[in-house]
């Protein structure tokens, strides 16, 4: 019993990291239509620019905020670059999809010429002997990822459903004509989008670090589980890319637990197979209607 | 992807294993002719046959490791080890009035660029021989290349058993095979740390299984079981599980057969979650980087060992030196100590080869090495027969955040 929630309470904690992954991919597809291949890297080198400024002495959290920024500052920067003047060009959402799998590779690239490729350590935010509570032990880092997973979570949704731009970014991903018309500026709003998603991201890298280290690869894993989680809860929804980093973490633990160590990710991604099978929209997801 | 990469590896294990066990070509490779020789042998009388990278006044060797990627924190150590010793040697005067020219192939730790680095080296660059390239499933990839054409391959910066069973005439291994250490180290766990219930933590590929396996079959010979079996996949970054699911089997030590990063992680997971094992690791992580990636969730941690310690060893003192006056950036390590040895058992072989060097010369000088040690490894032999190389090991512990000796060389 106090086995199961120890590898309940991982589960949840790398889940909610595959969640903010999954969350700002969402967010970005249900905004654009595009499916950001550049996200672990945009992820990757925002978390460099936080290890630059911590390395630099700069207080832990300005330089984790600058690193955010930074983050959905490049965010914007693609959407309001390379993919809209694509866009106007009437490129194809495909087409759109491999302009990002082609920054990724820049950026990789990048990031290797700029910081090298050797294996560094990244800070912990919260260090310490695990907390006790009751017959569950759960250690501090575990614990902090999943409040900041779970409180980034609420805080988009209560942008989404209470703010006015979180309404006029609701009607774009849901009619970007019609939305047009109403004069809602529909460029600004993919911008804010993908500068919120690619942020979120960089969250995500930053918490994922000082577990996987800091290389241009190492959060390769991340974004696939990100991609995955995102999948299983329907692409389309936010509270399923959430659901879904939490069912794919919790998943790989328990088969790591009680089934096999080196099964852990073979196993979870056949069932997220066998899950779209049977729901190909995915657990909360709706099929989305073409738009004509 | 990774299923596939393993099964590639599998194709890979299988061709080597389905050749022929003596492809000894006794009568080496027909120099092959170079169109590009600046001498044509055709207006002297009777030519020596030219050898491929020798001049009258150099050798030419040809060394791949991943100088870029992830692996290249290997890499370059091991290149510049080997490089230093090199450039100390031309410094005093070469070997029979040649200096050796190293040339250094980045592969990225990737086959399939393992195998036009080969080819670069052997038709291009003509090199005499390939030295430490770095990796088993890259060494793999060219083995049948290197024996077909005749060059001689030496020092793999690798453990498999691949280089040394079956006999190949051309290819040399060095350090201890994954399969001895595991033996060895089992040995060490019972014998020397009182052992009693035992877990393993190992990669999920031909290496984790080796060291692994070779340790569970000297366990069982002793009538002892593991008490946990812990395997995970090379692409696997998250070891919170692995941590936990060690911790659940109780065990009093830990043997880990794993990279850095992996190694690391489950260090420092199991600091979180306060288990607190005898940690016993390959000697693959015996090196700071270990240090610097888990940082003091290593403190205690035992490792192996099969070259003295880089750091403070009397007999490393030149090493250390050398190291310093070529690369001063570059500081004393496990891995550009291991290559720094092997120049020198290379240098060594070349001298006994003498003058008129040819490959099948250099092959017998090397085969001639009996007990051989240059201070920096325990002694080995190589021979007609055999060619695997050092069958010791010592055990290392990290004390204070540094890599301390705590046994002297020990074999079988």
């Amino acid at each position: 019993m106090e086995a199961l929630i120890r590898y309940l309470a991982g589960g949840l904690s790398a889940g909610a990291l595959y969640g903010l992954m999954a969350l700002g991919l969402v967010l970005i597809y249900r905004a654009s239509e595009v499916v950001n291949f550049g996200h672990g890297d945009m992820a990757m080198i925002s978390t460099f620019v936080a290890y630059t400024l911590l390395r630099a002495r700069w207080p832990l959290p300005i330089a984790l905020l600058g690193a955010v920024l930074f983050g959905a500052f490049l965010g914007a920067l693609v959407e309001g670059g390379p993919l809209r003047l694509a866009r106007h060009r009437r490129a194809s959402p495909l087409t759109l999809v491999v302009i990002t799998l082609g920054l990724a590779l820049v950026l990789n690239g990048l990031a290797g010429l700029l910081w090298g490729h050797e294996i560094r350590t990244f800070p912990a935010m919260v260090s310490g002997p695990p907390l006790r509570l009751g017959p569950a032990v759960i250690t501090r880092e575990q614990l902090f990822n999943l409040t900041v997973g779970l409180l980034l979570a609420l805080a988009l949704y209560a942008f989404l459903r209470l703010t006015r731009i979180g309404l006029a970014l609701r009607a774009v991903t849901q009619n970007p004509e019609v939305a047009r018309l109403m004069g809602i500026p529909v460029d600004r709003i993919l911008s804010l989008a993908w500068g919120i998603g690619v942020g979120l991201g960089a969250i995500a890298g930053i918490l994922a670090a000082p577990l996987v280290y800091l290389e241009p690869n190492a959060l390769l894993p991340l974004l696939i589980k990100g991609f995955a989680a995102a999948v299983l809860g329907g692409m389309t929804s936010l509270p399923g890319a959430v659901i879904g980093g939490w069912l794919l973490g919790i998943l790989e633990n328990l088969v790591a637990g009680y089934i096999a160590t080196e099964l852990k990710t073979p196993f979870a991604f056949a069932l997220i197979v066998a899950v779209l099978v049977v729901r190909p929209a995915g657990l909360l997801g709706r099929p989305i209607a073409r738009r004509v | 992807m990774k299923g596939f990469r393993l099964l590639w590896l599998l194709a890979l294990i299988l061709t080597a294993c389905a050749q022929p066990a003596t492809p000894a070509p006794t009568s080496p490779p027909s120099p092959t002719p170079a169109p590009a020789s600046p001498t044509p042998p055709l207006s002297t009388p009777t030519p020596a046959p030219k050898v491929p990278g020798v001049t009258a006044d150099t050798i030419r060797l040809g060394m791949i490791c991943a100088l870029s990627g992830p692996v290249s924190t290997i890499g370059k150590p091991l290149a510049r080890g080997m490089e230093a010793y090199f450039r100390w040697i031309n410094d005093q005067g070469g070997v029979h009035g040649r200096k050796i020219q190293l040339i250094v192939e980045d592969d990225q730790y990737n086959p399939a660029n393992t195998v036009a680095a080969a080819k670069k080296l052997v038709e291009q660059d003509e090199v005499f021989a390939i030295v430490r390239p770095l990796g088993t499933a890259t060494t793999a990839a060219i083995l049948d290349y290197t024996i077909e054409k005749g060059v001689p391959v030496v020092g793999v910066a690798s453990g498999s058993s691949l280089w040394s069973r079956p006999f190949k005439k051309t290819v040399f291994g060095i350090q201890p095979t994954y399969e001895l250490e595991g033996r060895l180290m089992a040995k060490y766990a019972v014998e020397e740390l009182k052992a009693k219930r035992i877990a393993v933590f190992y990669q999920n590929d031909a290496f984790g299984k080796e060291g692994a396996e070779s340790f569970v079959a000297a366990l069982k010979a002793r009538g002892m079981e593991p008490v946990a079996m812990v395997p995970y996949e090379t692409a696997e970054r998250d070891f919170s599980a692995h941590a936990l699911k060690l911790q659940q089997a109780n065990p009093d030590l830990v043997f880990v057969y794993a990279i850095q990063v992996p190694a690391a992680s489950l260090l420092k997971e199991a600091q979180k979650i306060g288990f607190r094992p005898k940690w016993l690791m390959t000697y693959v992580l015996a090196d700071p980087i270990l240090l610097t990636l888990a940082g003091d969730a290593a403190e205690g941690v035992y490792a192996g060992a099969w070259l003295v310690d880089p750091e403070n060893a009397p007999e490393a003192a030149k090493y250390r030196e050398v190291l310093a006056k070529y690369f001063p950036d570059e500081k004393p390590g496990g891995y550009s100590i291991s290559s720094y040895a092997v120049a020198e058992i290379i240098v060594e072989a070349l001298k006994r080869a003498g003058p008129d060097l040819t490959r099948e010369k250099f092959i017998a000088a090397l085969e001639s090495l009996k007990n051989f040690t240059t201070g920096l490894t325990p002694p080995f032999s190589y021979s007609e027969t055999e060619h695997q190389g050092i069958k010791q090991i010592a055990i290392v512990q990290v004390q204070k955040g540094r890599w301390v000796p705590v046994s002297g060389f020990f074999g079988e």
